[in-house]
């Protein structure tokens, strides 16, 4: 291994790469999840409704799919850990013409593009370890990660418009550039101890909540359904997910320590 | 005995297709629909297949759970793709069924919500969000088509070309020290697919069929014939890095 952390004479740590990450999101059908993780939400108004949003503070693996977090201790980090950047990204339904549960003729194609591409300039962010805020940033500033690129378009059927067949409107989302390197570099890695209270809040401007406030959804994908013989809706899902890229620092086999 | 370096690349694929050809046919961890793939939990990486039963372009381990020398990984990466040509098409008994963005949501939507862990031998070496495995490689593109404005079944034709992450060769999850893999060492990369996205896969109808012509006309009378192929998905998972190779005439064990 490169490095190598001396700790307590012969004990050491190994440093691995890794990212830790933890993620906000509204889905209309949460209630119907086997699991309803703790600070999410089931429409946009009741997200408009809180006046922040915690993360790395609140849930763990087990609360919600490792797709999300993939924190094994809900509110203190499992190991030492060196942060070098940090990223948050806005991920919304790359499909961005939903359709109403209710109502098939009802398109909404501007959701996605709200949250990914105006949503985080009103939002802003604070980073907190311990008792100690290293950062307050606007969410836009930090950059996103990789996200979908490329694309393409159909013209649709013009006539018809807007009904269920109306031309879908698809976008290649994203918070600027899309590769890992897109992220907020701290200029000297913060070293954060095992156990340590690590949290990051989200707060977006009075603005944003009552936008979100006043906006129904989320909405719904709509598929061909296994048998073909009905559209299949499946409720989308929003998101906001925050990563802290680094090192952690692991006990080798057999260096058992308290 | 010193062994030699080579630069090399790990690759292991899961596909859905519903028709898989000869040996893929027994290839484990393959699905014929999304409605199979969907109802698991989790899939599993460089642990069931080889080259021998899903040729080289999902494949290239002779050995299908344990590593065939000893690897040095640099860095680790997670592809979804689908295909290029949307809509796909289904004709069941006359009737046109027109599945438009299975290939969008997979490629682009379903990595958000999609754990990737990699681990050697008995470690865990990481466990990220798929949008944080980039593949470093991919298409990139698009187009579009001005399209006849006709109902369902000869609508026009969209393309759309893109990937994960922008793919330079940079843009994959790096190591921060190369990862020492021993020859015969067990490497295992784990795919956990959320409830949310398990609801969606288990309910959907495909992947079905790309339209494309073919020539069913004889020798210097040609027909374009529209006909249907299907359409394969999958998932390919990456580790590039050094193997260390034994010189010919050098054997040890």
């Amino acid at each position: 291994m490169r490095e190598i952390v001396e700790v307590e004479g012969q004990e050491y740590n190994v440093e691995e790469s890794f990212a830790l990450y933890d993620t906000v999101a509204v889905l209309s059908n949460l209630s119907s999840l086997s699991r309803q993780p703790a600070g999410w939400y089931s429409s946009f108004a009741l997200l408009g409704a809180a006046n922040d949003h915690h993360f790395f503070d609140i849930r763990n693996k087990s609360t919600c799919d490792r797709a999300y977090c993939n924190l094994d201790v809900r509110d203190q980090f499992a190991f030492a850990f060196l942060l070098r950047h940090i990223s948050v990204n806005f991920f919304s339904p790359y499909i961005t013409t939903q359709v109403q549960d209710t109502d098939n003729d009802y398109l909404e194609p501007f959701q996605s593009a709200f949250w990914s591409g105006e949503l985080p300039q009103h939002c802003g962010l604070t980073l907190k370890i311990n008792q100690d805020e290293h950062l307050k940033a606007n969410c836009l500033e930090l950059g996103a990660g990789p996200t979908p690129v490329g694309g393409g378009a159909g013209q649709g059927y013009v006539s018809q418009q807007p009904s269920g067949t109306a031309p879908i409107m698809l976008g290649a989302l994203g918070q600027g550039s899309s590769t890992l390197n897109n992220a907020w570099e701290f200029p000297k890695a913060i070293g954060i101890p095992r156990k340590a209270a690590v949290s990051v809040v989200i707060t977006p401007s009075e603005w944003a909540r009552q936008n979100l406030q006043f906006r129904l959804g989320p909405y719904s994908y709509t598929f061909q359904d296994s048998t073909l013989d009905a559209v299949f809706k499946a409720p989308v899902m929003f998101g906001v997910r925050v990563t802290l890229h680094g090192n952690r620092l692991v006990q080798p086999r057999g260096s058992y320590r308290a | 005995m010193d062994n030699n370096i080579a630069p090399w690349e790990i690759h292991d694929t899961i596909v859905i297709c519903n028709t898989l050809y000869g040996p893929e046919q027994s290839a484990n961890g393959w699905f014929t629909s999304m409605v199979a793939f969907g109802q698991r939990t989790d899939h599993t990486l460089f642990k069931g297949r080889n080259q021998a039963n899903v040729g080289i372009a999902y494949n290239n381990m002779q050995s299908q759970d344990r590593a065939d020398f000893a690897f040095h990984a640099f860095s680790f990466g997670l592809r979804f793709f689908g295909p290029t040509s949307i809509p796909e098409n289904e004709s069941i008994e006359g009737a046109i069924f027109s599945q438009d963005h299975l290939g969008h949501f997979f490629q682009y939507d379903l990595p958000n919500h999609v754990a990737v862990s990699f681990q050697v031998e008995q470690d865990e070496k990481v466990l990220l969000n798929a949008y944080l495995a980039p593949a470093g490689y991919g298409p990139v593109g698009g187009g579009a088509s001005f399209g006849s404005d006709v109902p369902v079944g000869a609508e026009n034709q969209m393309t759309w070309v893109g990937s994960q992450g922008t793919p330079d060769r940079r843009n994959r999850w790096q190591f921060d020290s190369p990862i020492g893999i021993p020859r015969n060492g067990t490497i295992e990369a784990t795919l956990y697919i959320s409830e949310w996205a398990r609801n969606i896969l288990s309910n959907i109808y495909g992947p079905s069929y790309n339209l494309q012509t073919v020539d069913t006309g004889t020798p210097g009378s040609p027909v374009s014939t529209i006909t249907r192929f299907p359409a394969r998905y999958g998932i390919q998972a990456t580790l590039y890095g050094l193997r260390e190779v034994q010189l010919r005439g050098q054997y040890h064990r």
